[in-house]
């Protein structure tokens, strides 16, 4: 892919994650972790009583969204990594709820075969992490090397509700 | 009053050394794992390395002064005042502050660990050799702590 059609799929994906993100139901955006509810809105809820709640459901909604929006911020910054090392992505995960935001990138096993180019994409990515939590923005990124192996159900297990694949222009879930 | 002084000495070197015996344990077997021929398992070399990093890092790391006002005898202290996604996360913050060079070390090890489930622990060779290697530079450093 080169460097103006990353930027278009950019752009694109950044607007699929928007559309995906405000179509989430209410199960996924309150969905409990680990099998517990967010502490959080479960104190909310007890303290302010049931008139209140659509408020703090719209609260929540309101969280999630802004966080499914840090996503499209950080992609936007990988992609600008990734295009500087002439690397192209094949498919990215987004992980998104209340508590923040994940992103998940997927590189071709060609960019993990010389030492160079993953030693540089990975330092790289380390200093965002490390501006994104200084500039107190609640997102974790990550990288891996693509496989024959890929286990969407492991991914989708640990709440990674987005997933594009940049070969086959598709979402997975 | 020596008796007592002499235990208090030696329960805190115990403690002061905890840290590094289970890092150089954990190194250990990753040393051994990464001497197998007969079985592949770059998954177990990358995760033993990381959590060999973890040890010897927390070491390193505290007690951990983040201003006149505030020093961190833990990583649970610690969290608590960062509120990161994770502790492992708020060590890499440390991490970022004490030795910023060792940061990029450590992100790698975490992210590698962490995501090799997502592959079905199909881990690439090269990855496995960089752990170790990240290893290898990372303790020393931690071992002689100031």
């Amino acid at each position: 892919m080169d460097h103006m059609s990353l930027q278009s799929t950019k752009d694109q994906i950044s607007d699929t994650i928007i559309n995906w993100a405000a179509t989430r139901l209410d199960e996924i955006v309150f969905e409990p972790k680990d099998g517990f509810y967010s502490f959080n809105i479960v104190v909310d809820a007890y303290e302010k009583g049931a008139e209140e709640l659509n408020k703090i459901k719209q609260s929540y909604r309101d969280k999630y969204f802004y966080n499914a929006k840090l996503s499209t911020v950080a992609v936007k910054d990988v992609f600008e990594i990734l295009s500087s090392n002439n690397v192209t992505p094949n498919k990215l995960f987004i992980n998104t709820s209340v508590d923040g935001t994940h992103i998940l990138l997927v590189l071709d096993k060609s960019s993990y075969q010389g030492d160079e180019i993953i030693d540089i994409i990975y330092e790289k990515f380390a200093d965002l992490q490390m501006r994104y939590f200084n500039e107190e923005k609640n997102i974790k990124i990550g990288l891996m090397c693509d496989s024959d192996k890929l286990d969407i159900n492991a991914l989708k297990e640990d709440g990674f509700g987005f997933g594009y694949d940049f070969i086959n222009r598709k979402t997975f879930f | 009053m020596d008796l007592v002084l002499g235990m208090t000495l030696l329960i805190e070197k115990l403690f002061f050394n905890m840290g590094l015996d289970h890092g150089q344990h954990n190194k250990r077997v990753c040393d051994k794992l990464n001497l197998l021929t007969d079985v592949k398992c770059n998954d177990w070399i990358v995760t033993t390395a990381f959590y060999s990093a973890v040890h010897f890092f927390d070491h390193l790391l505290f007690d951990f002064k983040l201003n006149d006002d505030t020093t961190f005898k833990n990583l649970d202290e610690a969290h608590k005042h960062f509120r990161s996604q994770s502790k492992h996360q708020t060590r890499g913050i440390l991490i970022s502050r004490k030795h910023n060079a060792l940061y990029k070390d450590y992100f790698f090890l975490q992210n590698e660990c962490f995501n090799a489930r997502y592959k079905n622990y199909d881990v690439h060779d090269n990855i496995a050799k960089k752990a170790i290697a990240k290893l290898e530079r990372i303790i020393p450093i931690c071992e002689n702590k100031k």
